[in-house]
Parts: structure tokens; sequence; C-alpha cells
């Protein structure tokens, strides 16, 4: 998740060997790349040997990079599904939200995708796993 | 100590306006969350000093340091502790062999924990960062939770699995029965996990495949139940039930029924049901009908599901949505090899596509029409794909070029067609057109003289116009040159536009060549061009003789050197500038360009492969001049030349001077002038080269003529010498406008009886340098044939000034003994 101004807001690799400097080229290439174009084109640049599916919410882009054979349309409207949760969750999410709360949306995130799979769709699932780990947070012993 | 909140570090690090402050915030903060780790009174800031470093690490800062802390906290008890500890293990490790090996230990405790979502958090963690040992070491435990009693553990073991059989894929087997059953699980979250697993697992193992065919069944009857089930409010995303599932079954079909005809008759109904009743008007329905044609295409299916595949793909084609036209494009170019007449009904929209305003959109439609064009439409292909070029943006020109003109050259239907198309490309993009590819099509036009003519026309015509690209002008200089015979005289040809060409007109299109600065580079071609003319018409020597005199006092080294060589051979030497002036042999053609009929397309494309290898000779710098010329048309030309004085002159020898002459700098060819200096330029001449006796030096300069004698090279003694063997070192700048570019000639000379042989010579310039070395004219060096060899030395930016030092390894065999010498030679002039 970037913003606007190409900051990164949250981000997540998965098997991947990149030293910091040259994760923080990557990011910079791909933002830049897809802040550039306009809003009409399509969601997809292709970039080395992945496809790089992105779309837009208010001054927060979502952007992942698929290798191989990924269904591009099924992996937009997934960007959609996390975008929701995350609404649901904070009602009316916005880039402070994201970025206050980094440990929550991860755990969000854990839930929905794992390994680079999706793991799970069905919002009211991911909610309600997603908030039984964030409560226990405050009082302790485990989430039932 | 530092307490600091994460709430506060984002809002210090928010407040930064430069990212030197930023840097310096981070770099405290990172300082103080050390000193707090290793504080053992601090023990409960621990979790929020990783949830910090996490953020620190976002933005891209080192966090190595906080690793260990992350496993620490995974071994607490505490759940907040366990989840913030595994997120930062996904997030912060590396390969670290140590930290890794405790995480194993931590997380096979948390795998058989009583509370499920411990269990989770480890699965999780294991997806994300397992390394292939700590894949052996948990095998035995995500088997067994993948038939656990909680769905969410189940779908989560599943995926990690895959990543476990990912790094070691010999576990594959033992995962097999597990995956199995998950397919008949009947929670959705679980049912996708499982298809993915699934779908690892079959890719690269086809005894896995075979074993999962038999979930076919199963799985049609799944996709069943989604099509016709009632709507349920949790899986559905615009009145598809799941989609998400439905592309997993649907991918896991595809891997399944790929080149095994029972499976994918098997499937073929559900298929058909999918791809005709999916409604889409929306992404989602989109995303599934996308999948189901992927999986047609991929699998064994009946004509008539393909037609219904290749159907959806023209209405997506036609949509508006730029998102679903891109997944056309590129699943087209899948069905290109298998059925090229259900696309080509679509051809018109596809051109459309390469015009379009997305970049995206537009290579992914080129690539298409790439594999589109066959022999049949490649006349009307190529005549869209030219109109286009000559508007579409300049980044993509390039590219389009290039694609234009690997096509022309693979499916021209005839010679002359491919002229038209090459020179039409020229105008359009000369810029983008390679080199070689123009010497290639030169040498097409050599080889076919029925064309002469008609190319040299129509090549005319084209550089006629004021604003002609530099690489057209190239071509036409050397083709107008060559052929002005052919031109003015051959008939024209079928659908030729009448053109009346006299030579006069050919000798002034060439003034107005030399006449313009941006052809500057094109001079020295524009001399040999205009030479040929006046061979070919002694009529024009009253307009192309002054022209010469002109250039000899120019200061480009090349066009003097010409201009001075051919006046000298039409003043001194009329009877021989006829044979000197011949037309160039045509030279050989390269296999690929050999046929150009779609008969023989099958050798071309073999050979295609071969092209990179092949380096074609640069025709431009066939006809450098006289002396060149006759090397590469043998010896017989030399001996033609040198006869007149001396009958008996060695054939070889003379060669290498005058190979070295663009060694010269222009004032070095001023002070050449003066006789004395010729005279004693000749005595070390003769000196240099044993090999060359002083009477036929001088014949061969005082048939050139004084200014363009063969200036020895700068450097009269070797660069080196051990026994027998000598090397002589030359540089020169190839490029006067390139000072950072040195040519340097090496000259490996033996004085001794025997022959020096294997010899090979490795040289390293300094750092600031890069070299790249051509092949030695040969590894054997008798006494009376020197060796030549070429090295191109290029200097970084702002060394261009700096002398070039060279560290030579050598070795060769003399008499039967191997001889291996190192050397460094300080100065090479």
């Amino acid at each position: 998740m970037v913003n606007k101004q190409g900051q990164t807001r949250l981000a997540q690799y998965f098997d991947s060997n990149l030293t910091a400097d040259e994760r923080r080229q990557l990011e910079g290439t791909i933002v830049r790349r897809c802040i550039a174009r306009g809003a009409d084109e399509c969601a997809f640049v292709e970039h080395r040997e992945y496809t790089v599916i992105y779309r837009r919410y208010a001054s927060l882009y979502f952007v992942v990079g698929c290798e191989g054979e990924e269904n591009e349309l099924a992996m937009l409207e997934f960007v959609h599904g996390v975008v929701e949760t995350l609404d649901r969750h904070f009602g009316n999410v916005c880039e402070l939200d994201i970025m206050m709360h980094l440990d929550k949306v991860y755990c969000m995130l854990e839930e929905m995708v794992m390994c680079g799979n999706v793991v799970e769709t069905n919002k009211q699932i991911v909610i309600a796993e997603a908030s039984k780990a964030i409560d226990v947070q405050r009082d302790g012993g485990f989430p039932k | 100590m530092s307490t600091l909140r994460l709430r506060d570090l984002i809002r210090k690090v928010r407040e930064c306006k430069t990212a030197a402050e930023e840097r310096a915030v981070i770099a405290r903060e990172s300082s103080a969350i050390r000193e707090s780790f290793r504080n053992p009174d601090e023990a409960r800031f621990v979790p929020r000093n990783v949830a910090k470093l996490m953020f620190v690490h976002m933005l891209g800062h080192a966090t190595h340091f906080g690793q260990m802390e992350c496993v620490r906290l995974t071994a607490r008890n505490g759940f907040p502790e366990k989840r913030i500890g595994y997120l930062g293990l996904m997030l912060l490790l590396d390969e670290d062999q140590e930290v890794t090996m405790l995480v194993t230990n931590s997380v096979k405790n948390d795998l058989s924990h009583k509370n499920h979502y411990v269990v989770g958090l480890g699965l999780c963690m294991l997806g994300s960062i397992c390394s292939a040992e700590m894949a052996r070491d948990v095998a035995g435990e995500v088997e067994q939770l993948m038939g656990h009693g909680n769905s969410y553990v189940r779908k989560k073991a599943a995926l990690t699995a895959t990543r476990v059989i990912k790094k070691v894929p010999e576990l594959t087997e033992g995962f097999v029965p597990a995956a199995e059953k998950l397919l008949s699980d009947r929670h959705h979250g679980v049912l996708l996990a499982a298809c993915t697993l699934a779908t690892e697992m079959c890719e690269d193992d086809d005894d896995v495949r075979q074993r999962m065919r038999a979930q076919v069944p199963q799985l049609c009857k799944v996709l069943k139940s989604l099509i016709y089930a009632g709507k349920s409010v949790e899986h559905d995303i615009a009145g598809h039930a799941d989609p998400f599932l439905q592309v997993a079954i649907l991918r896991l079909l595809r891997v399944l029924g790929r080149g095994d005809a029972d499976a994918s008759d098997a499937m073929s109904d559900i298929l058909a049901q999918i791809a005709s009743n999916t409604d889409g008007a929306k992404n989602a329905g989109n995303a599934i009908l996308y999948e189901a044609v992927e999986t047609i295409i991929a699998i064994e299916a009946v004509g008539g599901l393909r037609v219904l595949a290749v159907n959806i793909l023209g209405r997506f084609l036609q949509n508006k949505d730029n998102n679903i036209r891109y997944v056309a494009l590129n699943t087209l170019a899948k069905v290109v090899e298998v059925d090229m007449q259900a696309i080509q009904r679509h051809r018109a929209i596809i051109v459309n596509c390469v015009k379009d305003a997305d970049i995206t959109i537009r290579r992914s439609a080129l690539q298409l029409v790439y594999g589109l064009v066959n022999a049949k439409n490649v006349t009307t292909l190529s005549h869209e794909l030219l109109e286009y070029l000559e508007v579409c943006d300049e980044e993509f020109k390039c590219e389009l070029a290039k694609k234009i003109s690997s096509l022309a050259l693979k499916f021209s239907p005839s010679k002359q067609w491919y002229i038209d198309t090459f020179i039409a490309l020229l105008i359009r993009a000369g810029q983008y057109i390679d080199e070689l590819e123009c010497n290639d099509f030169m040498g097409l036009v050599a080889r076919t003289p029925q064309l002469h003519g008609y190319a040299a026309r129509s090549l005319y015509r084209a550089a006629c116009d004021d604003y002609a690209p530099v690489r057209l002008c190239a071509v036409a200089v050397w083709v107008c040159g060559e052929y002005s015979d052919a031109m003015v005289h051959a008939p024209s040809v079928e659908d030729e536009v009448l053109t009346k060409v006299k030579h006069n007109d050919v000798t002034k299109l060439m003034i107005a060549i030399l006449s313009e600065e941006k052809y500057l580079m094109l001079r020295p071609l524009v001399m040999t061009a205009l030479a040929k003319i006046a061979v070919r018409e002694p009529s024009e020597q009253a307009v192309i003789i002054p022209v010469l005199a002109k250039y000899e006092t120019t200061l480009e080294l090349e066009t003097q050197k010409r201009a001075h060589e051919y006046k000298s051979m039409f003043e001194k030497m009329p009877d021989l500038r006829d044979m000197l002036f011949e037309h160039m042999p045509p030279p050989e053609a390269p296999k690929f360009v050999a046929a150009d009929t779609m008969e023989t397309l099958a050798q071309k494309k073999a050979a295609d492969a071969a092209r990179p290898a092949r380096s074609f000779g640069d025709l431009l710098n066939f006809d450098e001049g006289d002396s060149s010329q006759a090397q590469t048309s043998g010896a017989d030309l030399l001996n033609d030349l040198l006869s007149p004085s001396s009958a008996d002159a060695p054939t070889s020898a003379p060669v290498t001077p005058a190979k070295q002459m663009p060694t010269t700098d222009p004032f070095a060819n001023m002070d050449a002038a003066h006789p004395a200096a010729v005279a004693g330029l000749m005595d070390l001449m003769s000196d240099d080269v044993p090999v060359v006796s002083s009477s036929s030096t001088g014949s061969l300069i005082d048939a050139l003529g004084a200014p363009t004698a063969p200036t020895p090279p700068t450097a009269p003694q070797p660069a080196y010498a051990k026994g027998s063997l000598s090397i002589f070192l030359s540089a020169s700048k190839p490029n006067q406008l390139d000072q950072s570019k040195t040519l340097v000639s090496a000259r490996y000379v033996n004085a001794g009886p025997a022959d020096i042989e294997n010899f090979s010579l490795h040289a390293a310039v300094p750092k600031t340098m890069t070299l790249s070395m051509q092949a030695a004219s040969g590894s054997t060096i008798s006494s009376s044939a020197p060796v030549t060899q070429n090295m191109l030395v290029s200097a970084a930016a702002g060394h261009e000034g700096k002398p070039i030092a060279l560290r030579l390894k050598l070795s060769w065999v003399e008499n039967g003994q191997v001889m291996n010498e190192m050397a460094t030679i300080s100065r090479v002039d």
C-alpha cells in the first residue's frame, strides 16, 4: 500500500531475498510507473517477469506484484475485498488508520493472504477471526 | 531506555521535512531500541519495540538486530507477545541460519498448542519464511494439522504445505492423501487452500497429476453446486458465488486436463456451462470467464468448446474496459499457435489496440499482431503498422520499428516488396533501425541484380526529401553510388513510380548531402559514391573532381583521405581506376536472408536462432578505399595495383601499412606533405616492416601520392619484444567526434625462422577504461606473415585524455616449447 506521494504505508513480501535497498528501489520504480498512469488506463503494468496489478482508492494505491499465471481480474477483485474488509473494521478506513494500526492491518491481511496465496475471502470470517486476535492484545489470555 | 510509543515514533517521522532528518530520527530510535533490548528490566517493552522495528523496516532501514528478540517473543507464553513475535519474524527475518534453527524449535511447540489461534500463527509464519531445512523438520506436523478438526487450522495447514513442497519437492508424495481429502471439504476457505495446494503439487509431478485426475468429478461437482446454489451472503460478489473458489478450481482443472483426453472430456460439460452462463457485466464475472477460457484453451477440448472460448475473448476485445481488453490480448496470444483462423476474424480490433493510448495495451497488442502475421496477411498488416508508425509516440517507435522490420524479413512475399517496406521503414523510423539490418538490406540489394535500378531509384526519391533520416541517406548513398548505371539505364519494374534519373541528378543529390551539417558522418561514404559515379559516367568527372579537390583539405580525416586518394587515382592512374571502382562483389547472403520466399520459412526459422552469432561484414566499410577493396576481393587487384612499378611485390605485406592509414592524426598528414618528411617516414617504414622491401613501399606511396602515404605506426619501436616475437601497438581515434574511443591496432611480428604457434594474447586495461578485443587474424605467426589484431578501448567519462596502459598475458609455442609471459605497457601512442 502506497500513498500518492509514493511513500510506502504497508509492504509485505512472500519468498523474496531482497535487501532493504533493493526493496526500496523496486517499490520506487513500480510506484512511479503506477502513479504516472491515467485513470482510464488498464490496471496492469508489466515489470520484468512480474505483472503488477494496482488499484487506487482515494490517495492510496494498492499494488500487487504477481508472477506466472495469476488471474489479473480476480486479483483486482481480491484487492477490493481487502479494502472492504479494512473498511468494515475501521469504519471508513483512511491512510492514517493504516499507518497508526500497522499491526492490526497486518493481522487482517494475514487472515486473507498466506504465503502469497489467498486463504479466505469471506469478509465476516476474516473480521471475526482478526478481531478476536486483536482484542486479546489488550487483556491477555488466549482468543477463543 | 526507549519507551516511545509506536504512534509517537510515527508522528515524529512524519514531522521530518527531509530524508536526512528522517534518517537521523530512525538512527536515534534504533539505537534506543537496541539499548532497551539489552536491558532485562525492560522486557515488557519488547513487543512495542518490535512493532516500532516493523515500521522502521517498512521505511527501508536496517532492523536485523530485532530478529533475535522476535524469536524470544514467540517463545513466551502470552498470546499478544507470540502474535507480535511471529509477525516480526515474517517481516524482519532474512536467511540467518542460527535464527531459523531457534525458530524451528519454538514453532514446533506452538504447532501442538491447544489453542488453534496459536497454531494458526505458527503455520502462517512457516508459510512465509520457512527454509528447506525447516520444511523437512515440520512436514510431519503440517500434514497432521491438515486433518485438524477446526477449519481455521486446516486451511492454513494446506497453504503451509504448499510452501513446504515448494522448498522440498520430494515431500510432495506424503501430502497427496491429505490434499485429496481436503478437496471434498465443505468449508470454502479450506477448499480454496486445497485447490492451491493441489495445483502446486501437480505442476511438476506427472505421477501426482495422474493420481489427482481421479478428483476431476468431485471438482466438477463443487463447481456445479457453486453455479446453481442460491445466493449466500458471505461469499457472493456481485451475484457470483465465491468467484475466487471458482477461479481456483478452474485453474486446478486446467493442470489436470492438460494433455489428458479423458480428464478433459469429464470437465467439458461444466466448462461449457460456466462459459455460456456466467454474466460478464461485472469484473468478478469476467474473472471467472477469463479463467474458464484459459482452461478451455489449455486442455484437450473439443472444437465447439474452443469456438466458445475464442468468442468470449472476442467479446472481451470489444469491451470498453481496458483491463478486460488487456487479458483478452494476452490470452489470444496463447491461442495464436493453436487456432490462427479464429483470431484472424478479430484482426481489425487487434490492430486498433496497437494504436491505443495505454502503453500496456499497445505492448500486448503488438505482441499479438506479431504472432498473427503470416505470408497471406503480411502486406496488409505491415501497411497498417507502417501507417501507425508515422503517428505513434516517439518512445514506442523503436519497439514498433524493430517488429515491423523483422516481420518484413520473415514473411516478405517478394524481394521488391521487401525493398519497398524497408525503405518505408527507413523513412519513418530510420533512427531506430539497426546498422546491421541496413547492412543486410544492402547485401540483399547487391545480390539482386534485376532490382538494382529499382532499389536505387526508390532510395533516390526517398533521400531527396529534406528531412530524410541519416540512416536512410547512408543506405541511399551507398546504393545510388554503387548502382548509378542501373539506376539510369535499367528499365522500370512493374508498379514502379516513374522516375527519370540522370547521372547528373545523382551527383546533385550527393553534393546536397555533403552540404548538410546533419549528414556530416556520411561524407566519407559520399566520396566513394562520387568516385564510382565518375567512373560509370565519365562526363560527370568535370563536376565531381572539383568536389573531391574541395574535400582534400577538410579536417575530417576519413573524408580527406578518401577525397585525396580518389582524386589521385583519376589523375594518375586512368587505366586502373575502372577496375578499382568496379561493382562491389555481392556479400555472401546470411542464411536467413538467402531465402526470401515462404517455402523456405522452416530453414529461415532455424537460421534465425543462429542470427546473433553471425557478424555480417560491415558493408559501409567495405568500400573504404581502393586498397581495402583490394583486400576483400583477393590479392589479384592488389597485384594489379602494384604491378606497374614493382612486379615482384609481396602480396601480403603492403596490406599491413595500408590498414594502418587511419592511425594518423590530421596534423601528421600535413607534415607529411613536405618531401623531406616523407622520406624520413619512409625510412622509418622500411625499418619497421622488415618484410616490405623499401622499393615496393616507395612505389606504393608514389602511386597514391605523397599526403596519403601510409604513415607508419607512430611507435616504431616494438612495444614488447621477447626472443623472435615483437609486438607493435598503435593507437588511433576511429571517430574524431568521440574522443573516448581508441582503436589499438596490434601487430605481432616474428623475426625468427621458426613459426610461432598457438599465439594468444590477453589484455587488461585500467579501471577507468573498458576493453573489447577483436579476433586476431591468425594464431600462427610465420616470419613472412605478421598477425594483426584490433582492440577497442573506451574510456569512462572524464578520463578521455589519459594514456592507455595495458597489461598483457601472452602464451605461444615456439620450437615445441610452451612460452607464458606477462608484460606491462605503460603507454600506447
